[in-house]
């Protein structure tokens, strides 16, 4: 376990450079995702099928993990973006991508049944159970339309028959990723039982992602270094966590540049 | 035990907790308003519906509408390393632990209501019962109607001296939104609010519903500039306490009447 500075140090692992290209975030309060941009690391790919898959390390578009020798842990010690265009600020964010689906009928407003098969032990306590896992609708082709949805969950502590709304209205640019909401009372997602959109999307791919925030990199000033180090936050990522980078802010188009480095102890 | 150093820092770093949260209506600029009960990730928090209310503890399970607490253990104490956010809207946000709220609150009515609240639970500055840093709003859970009342509370501050009275900070409006947080003044050397007696209006508000929260300012941060994201970390927050139980919750201070969403991140350690 690392518990000082010294162990923190001792334990860095190779620093993994992050170049994407840009796209426009749509909303200001909207999300976006680089998961499926060209760049460094390459593009992700996203599942076709309704129940969707896990995924673990290694996978096309995510930031290189290894996983430590058994009997350590793994802590993000260095996350750092650079904003290379006078654009509006905002905040970068380091997600771990638990499982996400495709097969989504885009005109449907009927219920899409899921059966999502058990995440990996990879929540914010590094079990199976959900504490921390979110639920997102990304946008693989941009879509006609937008509607409100209805998500039908199981929370982590096993009650089923959750539902909730996107916490903003969605977006339908390529990349967006429309997170959900929490029903009252629930710290995460265990499992997703459907979808339903309340009106057609007319056209356009979207895929549900199930994720766990791992820290977030506020972009005050657009064409500054912005860094967070271990001394201020040393969050934990479980072994075959599959990180990626996640964006929030102005309305304007963003790239990314930047390096994240992991230790071990 | 307690954290006095960057290692017992960094050994008690618990897992960072994300936020997202909708406001509800048409904001007023300067006029703060809370998330509690609105959408988004913690989902929406409920109200107490009796005079006297109930204290809000997450000791043994967590309250609906809270932002996720890591309750500490045994000796270890849990603080406060790093708080981070964005809007959509220029403004400050308070990151705010929700000790006790009421309801039951007769909005129509401009006799004295009594209230004979229950003891704080031990989470005012000090880690007490008595108040200190303890203030108390006028929360919005329903759209009000047209009147403008003055609110007067009746309460009793942190020395122990009872019959202190004062009104909101900000005057209510008329046809405030939920989750309008009208905060109350202090008197002159007062610290906080210890416990509470009454509340008054002094004409009808004729419609909606409004209710008593007693909560403390854990952190604030000043958002500039619409999405650019800012933060406090273990040296510029000061590390401020939360004590067991600490039911956190947002509050916003806008600067337009734009429908607001903030998102971000809090972090805490053990040690």
């Amino acid at each position: 376990m690392i518990s000082s500075l010294a162990q923190l140090r001792t334990g860095l692992q190779p620093i993994q450079n992050y170049v994407k290209t840009f796209r426009t975030v749509g909303v200001t309060g909207n999300f976006m995702s680089f998961w499926g941009l060209a760049g460094f690391p390459i593009a992700g790919n996203f599942d076709t099928t309704l129940n969707g898959v896990v995924l673990v390390a290694q996978q096309a578009g995510q930031i290189p993990f290894f996983d430590p020798p058994m009997g350590q842990e793994v802590r993000l010690a260095r996350f750092k973006g650079v904003g290379i265009i006078s654009l509006q600020g905002g905040m970068a964010i380091l997600m771990d991508r638990i499982w996400h689906n495709g097969g989504i009928n885009i005109t449907s407003t009927g219920i899409q049944s899921i059966v999502s098969p058990t995440w990996p032990a990879r929540d914010s306590e590094g079990s199976t159970a959900g504490r921390g896992v979110f639920i997102a609708a990304e946008v693989q082709a941009a879509t006609g339309a937008v509607s409100a949805a209805t998500l039908t969950y199981t929370n982590s502590q096993g009650v089923a028959g959750r539902t909730a709304d996107f916490v903003v209205p969605a977006v339908g640019n390529v990349g967006a990723f429309n997170d959900f909401a929490l029903a009252a009372g629930d710290e995460g997602v265990r499992s997703v039982q459907s979808i339903q959109l309340a009106s057609s999307w007319v056209s356009g791919t979207i895929n549900l992602v199930a994720y766990r925030m791992i820290e977030s990199l506020p972009f005050r000033i657009p064409t500054n270094n912005h860094l967070l180090d271990g001394a201020m936050s040393a969050p934990r990522l479980y072994n075959g966590s599959v990180p990626f980078l996640a964006f929030a802010g102005s309305s304007a188009a963003v790239p990314a540049i930047g390096e994240i480095q992991f230790s071990w102890g | 035990m307690t954290i006095n150093s960057l290692d017992t820092l960094i050994a008690g770093f618990k897992p960072v907790r994300m936020f997202h949260k909708a406001a509800s209506g048409v904001l007023v600029i300067g006029r703060p308003t809370s998330y509690w009960a609105t959408p988004g990730i913690p989902g929406p928090g409920v109200y107490d519906t009796t005079l006297n209310g109930v204290v809000l503890d997450s000791s043994v399970n967590p309250v609906a509408g809270q932002m996720p607490f890591d309750n500490p253990t045994g000796i270890l104490e849990a603080r406060l390393s790093r708080f981070v956010a964005a809007g959509n809207q220029i403004g400050s946000l308070l990151l705010c632990d929700r000790l006790w709220h009421n309801g039951g609150i007769n909005i129509t009515s401009t006799a004295l209501q009594a209230i004979s609240s229950p003891t704080w639970p031990s989470r005012d500055e000090l880690g007490g019962t008595t108040g200190v840093g303890v203030n108390v709003a006028i929360g919005v859970s329903a759209l009000t109607g047209a009147g403008i009342p003055s609110i007067t509370l009746g309460y009793t501050a942190t020395d122990g001296i009872a019959g202190k009275t004062n009104t909101t900070i900000i005057a209510p409006a008329a046809a405030s939104p939920p989750g309008t947080f009208h905060s109350f003044a202090l008197n002159g050397g007062e610290m906080g609010v210890r416990s509470i007696q009454s509340i008054q209006l002094s004409a009808s508000w004729i419609s909606g519903t409004i209710n008593l929260v007693a909560y403390r300012v854990l952190a604030s941060l000043a958002l500039p500039n619409v999405g650019a994201a800012v933060s406090i970390d273990p040296i510029t927050g000061g590390l401020p306490r939360m004590y067991k139980g600490s039911v956190p919750f947002l509050v916003f201070i806008p600067s337009a009447t734009t429908t607001n969403f903030v998102w971000g991140s809090v972090g805490l350690s053990h040690g």
